[in-house]
């Protein structure tokens, strides 16, 4: 049996964690649910509660970043950022982006934003909280990662994850990875991997590439069995060892020839929509967004797969931000 | 499917002769007459459907009967929640077949206009057995009615309203003695600009909505041949042609968005009828065609859907008042979207049997009825109803009905890809129906009341929950029981050219989830989003001579947008009124009619994210040759 909830957050805690609720799509019912692992405690809508005021986020809360000490709050659907303190309090908001997914920060002046259309790139000033560029891009750009002054775009609507040089802002590359491409992650050799989820419809399989982050190129890559569709790929906390959802929560060496067979987290009951991996702790946040009418269920599973907690957040959680 | 049949005045008439007068003959359906015995009925009368002639059945529905509509807007969806279901559990049937569309199960009742038919009903309660799948919470008959020996008769009406809205209607019918024929225009379009206060942004001034115009266009034509005394052929046509842009409230960056609606039905339609027996042979094609484009998000949705039925039912009169019938239908849908892996199809036959009763000298009437069918895909259950209606005394009618009832998956829900999942069974479960029906005429006055209770519970509801990579796959999985009661009470007044009326119309619907397959569930015993506890329509009108006036106020309670309850809208009421001033010049009647809708200005939404226009007008004049 989980825990109970207890009914208290310590604010002044330095590992907290923000689960980012998306909400329904047209509806505008986005949150933050701040979370305090050390008392296993949550506040809800937190954003709504240190923002009185205006206290309505916008339609699907998709990220949350934080950046020289700021965080940056992506809304996609509102097409706008909020640039938040270190209490989620608001003191800024960019605007003039055509469907902002993810940041990637480059340097302590601008960062990156992928967007669901627009088929660009956005380039962000951190200082002014302007837009002050795009790069052209084209496809739904998502996750991003950066290394050697690079930044590897994944993509869920070209077989390619896009490669910039953050000097110049100019797209360099493309790599083959597959198409329906969201999730990148970087591990302890600075090998980059990306998963691709594939697309059933039209029969093209999923695949799980490593690339190398010197060369760019694909160092080998993994299939799937038809009818997978894998995505949300993490690392664990000493960046050796891949988790990915595939019905239920699998786990992977980095040093593996081959894709396991069976989960390491079996989904019975559940509907796993995201997993991230807690850095602090290496403990496995796993979301369930039910029927998406109603609150997900977070589950907490510690690196051997054991259950430890369960809790309540918003509507379609999609993500967390570990302080 | 229904049965046309020729009636002089009533049911029992009928039976009662073995020749008919063509001249006084009416067109009901034997098949709805005993659909609704032991049942809640309400009917549209002419005066209300007068009114509501240039709007769709959804604005009909809506402010003139307790079924909740769900409304994305002027323009925008609208479909039916009937005793706590869902929009797939209505049948929605046009002269008796169903026209929900099969790769979605429901179809909007925003682009059905009131004017292409001559007669709605609304069927409250199960009637599977009898309609097939998907009548759970209830049926809309739309039926056409082409009478003989009416002459040459053209209607045409053209309206304008706030926000650019235009109407263009025409009709006209040629009818002789032994050849009918109607053709029936409309065109209806809006710039949809309409104001509204943002909840979100409260010290903003009103907002515009964008991209919200429509265009709809459509034609219905009906051939009618008398062969002989005892046999009717007709012919019914209903072409659509409707665009319209999606709007989207809360997007920063206006996305362009274009749905495109076309569809072609016919029915053909053969009746047979002696003294004591009478049998139709039916045959339709329903096709339609959605086209969904946004371009900002490269999605450009093409699909195309086609029904095929043929359907045989017989009837017949064994002993005065007691009526066996029996009939099979067989059906073909297929359909073709690139999100399946290839053109799919779903075969159904069925079988339908039963017998209506006649005790007492008609005080006590009952109907049972059982269908089974085979599905080209899983199993249907074999299904059933029995009804009841006694007489108690003069003004006092009670009713009673059971019935199993059940809705087959779509063809989404069964082959979409990603999640469509070809094991699903059908969502199946009984219901019960019980109420009483009052009627007491007082000199000028005419007091009505109907109330019904019911329950019904359906097993295998199915759901779209997350899975791999975001996306989304169908699964049975709750329980969910309904239960509630509806009343309808009218008092009416007339003398000489005097009318005034009354009604007001009450729903209570507590529709919850009774179990769930899903871990940590929070939604047992909650109510269904989207299905609002209490609903009140009420209406006073006033006629006189050649005037006539209707207002109307409306209150709809909570509204849960979450199934754990956790979020909701606030309860809503409007109001509004309509006016329509009748009078002849020489040979040609002429109609002026107008209406104001959101006469209080209220600020309200009926679905989170939907803003509803702030008070707007409509106008037209009608011009009838006599």
């Amino acid at each position: 049996m989980p825990d109970t909830i207890q009914p208290y957050v310590d604010l002044s805690s330095s590992k907290k964690v923000f689960v980012i609720n998306e909400g329904n799509y047209g509806s505008a019912n986005s949150s933050i649910s701040l979370f305090d692992p050390e008392n296993s405690a949550v506040i809800e809508n937190f954003y709504q509660s240190q923002n009185i005021e205006s206290p309505i986020i916008g339609d699907v809360a998709q990220s949350l970043s934080k950046i020289n000490g700021k965080f940056y709050l992506v809304v996609n659907n509102s097409g706008k950022i909020i640039v938040c303190d270190n209490q989620l309090k608001k003191i800024n908001q960019i605007t003039n982006l055509p469907s902002p997914r993810y940041v990637l920060p480059i340097t302590n002046q601008k960062a990156y934003v992928s967007n669901y259309n627009g088929n660009i790139i956005s380039i962000i000033d951190l200082n002014s909280n302007t837009v002050m560029g795009s790069i052209p891009c084209s496809g739904w750009t998502e996750k991003m990662a950066l290394i050697y002054n690079k930044a590897y775009i994944t993509n869920m609507r070209r077989n390619y994850t896009y490669i910039i040089n953050t000097l110049t802002d100019i797209k360099i590359d493309s790599i083959e990875v597959g198409i329906n491409s969201g999730s990148i992650v970087i591990d302890k050799n600075d090998k980059i991997w990306v998963l691709s989820s594939g697309d059933n419809v039209n029969s093209k399989l999923a695949r799980l590439s490593r690339i190398n982050s010197v060369t760019n190129e694909i160092e080998f890559f993994f299939q799937f069995e038809t009818n997978d569709s894998p995505n949300s790929l993490n690392l664990n906390k000493t960046k050796d060892t891949l988790f990915y959802i595939n019905d239920g929560i699998f786990k992977m060496p980095i040093n593996s020839n081959h894709l396991p067979i069976s989960p390491f987290i079996n989904s019975v009951n559940k509907n796993f929509y995201s997993i991230d991996v807690n850095p602090n702790t290496g403990h496995i946040f796993a979301i369930d967004a039910m029927d998406y009418v109603q609150k997900s269920n977070i589950y907490i599973y510690d690196a051997f797969g054991n259950q430890k907690l369960v809790f309540k957040a918003g509507i379609i959680s999609n993500g967390f931000y570990f302080e | 499917m229904y049965v046309f049949l020729f009636m002089v005045i009533s049911f029992n008439d009928y039976y009662s002769q073995d020749t008919i007068s063509l001249k006084t003959i009416d067109v009901i359906t034997l098949k709805e007459n005993i659909s609704q015995i032991g049942k809640k009925i309400e009917p549209i009368d002419s005066i209300i459907k007068q009114q509501f002639k240039f709007n769709s059945v959804a604005d009909l529905l809506n402010l003139n009967s307790s079924i909740f509509i769900k409304n994305y807007g002027p323009g925008g969806l609208s479909s039916s929640a009937f005793r706590g279901g869902n929009a797939s559990q209505t049948a929605i049937l046009w002269n008796g077949l169903n026209i929900q569309n099969a790769m979605l199960g429901q179809c909007d009742l925003t682009l059905i206009p009131n004017l292409l038919f001559e007669n709605i009903q609304i069927e409250y309660g199960g009637s599977s057995s009898l309609w097939g799948s998907g009548a759970v919470g209830g049926s809309i008959h739309l039926n056409n009615n082409l009478e003989f020996n009416k002459g040459l008769h053209i209607n045409t009406n053209i309206g304008s309203g706030s926000f650019g809205l235009f109407n263009f209607a025409s009709d006209v019918l040629l009818s002789k003695k032994r050849f009918a024929t109607s053709i029936k225009f409309y065109r209806t379009s809006s710039e949809n600009n309409f104001p509204f206060n943002d909840p979100i942004d409260k010290t903003s001034v009103l907002k515009v909505q964008k991209n919200a115009d429509y265009n709809f266009n459509g034609l219905m034509q009906e051939f009618k041949i008398l062969i002989n005394p005892k046999q009717i052929f007709t012919i019914n046509t209903w072409l659509n042609y409707n665009q319209r842009n999606l709007p989207s409230y809360y997007e920063s960056n206006q996305k362009k968005r274009q749905q495109l609606d076309i569809s072609s039905r016919i029915i053909a339609n053969w009746v047979y009828f002696k003294s004591k027996i009478s049998c139709s042979i039916k045959a339709a094609i329903f096709n339609d065609f959605i086209n969904y484009n946004d371009s900002s998000s490269e999605i450009f949705s093409k699909s195309k859907s086609q029904t095929i039925f043929i359907e045989n039912e017989n009837f017949y009169n064994w002993k005065r008042h007691h009526n066996f019938y029996f009939g099979i239908n067989m059906s073909n849908n297929q359909a073709l979207i690139k999100n399946y892996e290839s053109k799919k199809y779903l075969n159904k036959a069925s079988f339908l049997i039963g017998n209506k009763f006649s005790f007492l000298n008609g005080k006590l009437i009952s109907n049972v009825s059982a269908r089974v069918e085979y599905f080209s895909v899983g199993t249907l259950p074999v299904t059933g109803g029995a009804a009841f209606e006694y007489r108690l005394f003069k003004p006092i009618t009670i009713i009673f009905n059971a019935a199993k009832v059940y809705r087959q998956p779509t063809l989404n829900e069964l082959y979409w890809m990603p999640g469509g999942n070809n094991n699903l069974k059908a969502e199946q479960g009984y219901t019960f129906e019980g109420g009483a029906n009052y009627k007491k005429q007082l000199k000028d006055f005419l007091f009505q009341f109907n109330g019904a209770i019911y329950s019904r519970e359906i097993e295998n509801w199915i759901l779209w929950i997350p899975s791999q990579n975001g996306s989304s796959s169908a699964i049975n999985i709750q329980k969910v029981w309904s239960r509630g009661s509806e009343t309808t009470l009218k008092l009416n007044y007339q003398k000489n050219k005097i009318k005034l009326g009354s009604s007001i119309m009450t729903s209570y619907v507590l529709s919850t989830i009774q179990s769930s397959q899903q871990e940590n569930n929070n939604t047992l015993n909650k109510q269904l989003i989207y299905t609002p506890r209490y609903l009140l329509n009420a209406n006073l009108s006033v006629g006189l001579h050649n005037i006539y006036f209707i207002f109307y106020h409306q209150y709809f309670g909570y509204r849960y947008t979450t199934s754990d309850n956790s979020q909701w809208l606030n309860p809503y009421q409007v109001s509004s009124c309509r006016f329509n001033y009748t009078f002849d010049v020489k040979k040609i009647n002429l109609s002026l009619y107008g209406s104001c809708n959101n006469l209080f200005n209220q600020n309200y939404y009926v679905l989170a994210g939907r803003p509803m226009p702030l008070r707007s007008y409509e106008f037209g004049i009608t011009i009838k040759s006599i």
